[in-house]
């Protein structure tokens, strides 16, 4: 071991710091994401569940929908393996749920709040970052699940390349990948406020599953209620901007409201989870 | 007590109260923690060490009373990193990060320059294991990366918690150089431990709490020499012997009738040879030691209470 002692400064009154620049939280966030080995495994699995449940969300479209696939058409071919979005969605909460919430389980949180001027600034940090590889991983996932539609609709179904090249870059089907690839990004981040605001995994987890519950409850509700809550609920906001809320049904509020609506949900939950950090012992 | 400079230097704990329900962790405790001296945070498991260091690093918020560092909580210094570096325990660190990643993302949050990392896991030889994952270091080793972290931003207060569980003999060795460097460069540093014996090897001045109220705020060397060897001492006739420690202000127990005395502060030999010249006769001459792990034994003790002693009171009580 080494006996060197400690860098110091010449004398107290003039100290030369090793601080050089200005404090960059998000920075120090992305930093944490890119050595740790979990988010990585994770993004791995995001992209694999969602090409392998949009092979089998294609395949079996004869059993779910009584077709042939060769008699289903290409633009049904290709949503339903952009649902495979969806299912990578789950893996992307549950890192994002992890990734804020660990921190919380094992104590670590402390040596981010000790030298954190504003609570508030690691909450937004901690966002950022899983938007980010959210958003990337999603759109990386919402390609990837469309060249896989798309080979299943020429080959398995039969359709003609051509057909197949414009049903996927239509206006219909890229809104609606669009659409999915802001799921992940929108449940992510409330996964993050979930679980800085309970300080757990299972509260970032929980979270957006009570909101999809929430979603699933209301749509239950008699019409009256059921037009009230559910395009208020962030499912409602996501379907609204992908096009999956059809006009006229009780989701529907048109896609600029729904971005609202999600803008809305985003800062609630990072207020609510400012609000926590900044009232509690640690 | 310390007595802070003006400049408002070091840590300072005024009244500080907090209760987790009906339990009182930290009770209305006021100390000083002055630059230039390593200062021992010492008591008994359970006694309210951490709560307090978590209040004057500004994680839990105190119920009445004030923490500050270099005269502000400290978050609301415009750099709390610059300010103070901290270490709360090996548990305090994400286990899968690697240990060069966990001083990169502090460099990071804190705008440190990254060739710092480099020198830190060299001051703490964490050089070749700096790739490794915090979960496959061994204690001793998370222990370092700690303190490495914790001296990252080279701040003028150093705040560590039980830094020398895991660490060995060589260990301790270098934490003792290491802080007594650092303060040497007239800053603060204040470590907490439950054992004395380890505190004894690197503090300079220690504050004592049992049950979240202050106990004792001395100089370790005053402590030393509290605990130090006494000397009992029998005789026909003792007061001439008595008569002259009482004049140069030595402490003396006696027995009321002059047979019977126990002395501090001065060894045997010493005791003799007085005796010697005042020609006072002796039927009996004995050391007795105390040690100064018994007199923190004896200090934060929760039987003393059985004797009515208040905290400040306790270490009177210690005193002879």
């Amino acid at each position: 071991m080494t006996t060197t002692p400690p860098t110091a400064p010449n004398s107290p009154s003039a100290p030369s710091s090793p601080i050089a620049s200005r404090p960059r939280w998000a920075g120090a966030e992305w930093a944490k994401f890119r050595d740790l080995r979990r988010p990585r495994q994770l993004l791995i699995v995001t992209l694999a569940l969602g090409v392998v449940t949009a092979v089998l969300l294609v395949l079996t479209i004869p059993a779910t929908r009584g077709t042939p696939l060769s008699e289903t058409s290409t633009e049904d071919v290709l949503s339903a393996s952009v649902l495979g979005v969806d299912a990578a969605a789950a893996v992307l909460v549950v890192l994002a749920a992890w990734f804020a919430g660990v921190e919380f389980r094992t104590g670590a949180i402390t040596e981010a709040l000790l030298r954190a001027r504003s609570r508030s600034s690691m909450v937004t940090a901690k966002a950022l970052v899983i938007a980010a590889a959210a958003a990337v991983t999603a759109l990386i996932t919402a390609v990837a699940v469309t060249i896989v539609g798309g080979i299943l609709a020429g080959t398995v179904a039969g359709a003609d390349w051509s057909e197949v090249l414009a049903a996927a870059g239509s206006r219909d089907h890229l809104r609606l990948a669009f659409g999915s690839t802001l799921l992940p990004v929108v449940f992510s981040v409330l996964a993050v406020f979930g679980a800085i605001g309970f300080r757990s995994v299972a509260g970032g987890v929980l979270t957006p599953l009570a909101l999809l519950a929430g979603s699933m409850i209301a749509g239950w509700l008699p019409e009256g209620p059921a037009s009230v809550l559910r395009p208020l609920l962030p499912l409602g906001g996501v379907h609204n901007i992908s096009g999956v809320a059809e006009a006229g049904g009780t989701e529907h509020i048109g896609a600029v409201p729904a971005f609202a609506v999600l803008v809305i949900w985003v800062a609630g939950g990072a207020l609510f989870a400012a609000w926590r950090l900044r009232r509690q012992d640690f | 007590m310390n007595v802070l400079p003006s400049s408002d230097e070091g840590i300072s704990v005024r009244g500080l109260t907090k209760s987790y329900g009906d339990h009182r962790v930290v009770d209305d405790l006021s100390f000083d923690v002055a630059p230039g001296q390593v200062t021992g945070f010492l008591g008994p498991n359970g006694a309210g060490k951490s709560t307090t260091l978590q209040m004057v690093l500004g994680l839990a918020s105190p119920d009445s009373g004030t923490a500050t560092i270099h005269g502000r909580r400290l978050p609301e210094h415009t750099e709390p990193g610059r300010v103070a570096g901290a270490f709360l325990g090996v548990e305090h660190m994400l286990p899968g990060l690697t240990a060069r990643g966990h001083l990169n993302w502090i460099a990071t949050a804190t705008g440190t320059a990254t060739a710092r990392i480099d020198e830190m896991l060299e001051l703490v030889d964490l050089t070749r294991a700096r790739s490794r994952r915090i979960s496959q270091l061994s204690l001793g080793m998370r222990q370092r990366l700690g303190i490495a972290a914790a001296l990252l931003t080279d701040p003028e207060v150093l705040i560590l918690d039980e830094p020398l569980n895991g660490l060995d003999p060589a260990g301790i060795t270098w934490l003792r150089s290491l802080l007594t460097d650092f303060a040497n460069t007239g800053r603060t540093v204040l470590l907490s431990s439950h054992l004395l014996r380890e505190m004894e090897l690197v503090a300079h001045h220690v504050i004592i709490i049992r049950d979240g109220l202050l106990i004792a705020d001395d100089p370790l060397d005053v402590l030393r020499r509290e605990s130090s060897t006494r000397v009992r001492v029998q005789g026909e006739n003792l007061a001439p012997l008595l008569d002259h420690l009482q004049a140069e202000g030595i402490s003396v127990d006696t027995d009321g009738w002059g047979t019977h005395a126990t002395i501090s502060g001065r060894e045997p030999g010493e005791i003799f040879g007085l005796c010697v010249r005042l020609g006072v006769e002796l039927t009996g001459l004995a050391a007795e030691e105390r040690g100064l792990e018994d007199t923190f034994l004896g200090l934060t003790d929760t039987s003393d209470d059985q004797h009515g002693h208040t905290p400040r009171q306790a270490m009177q009580g210690a005193r002879p």
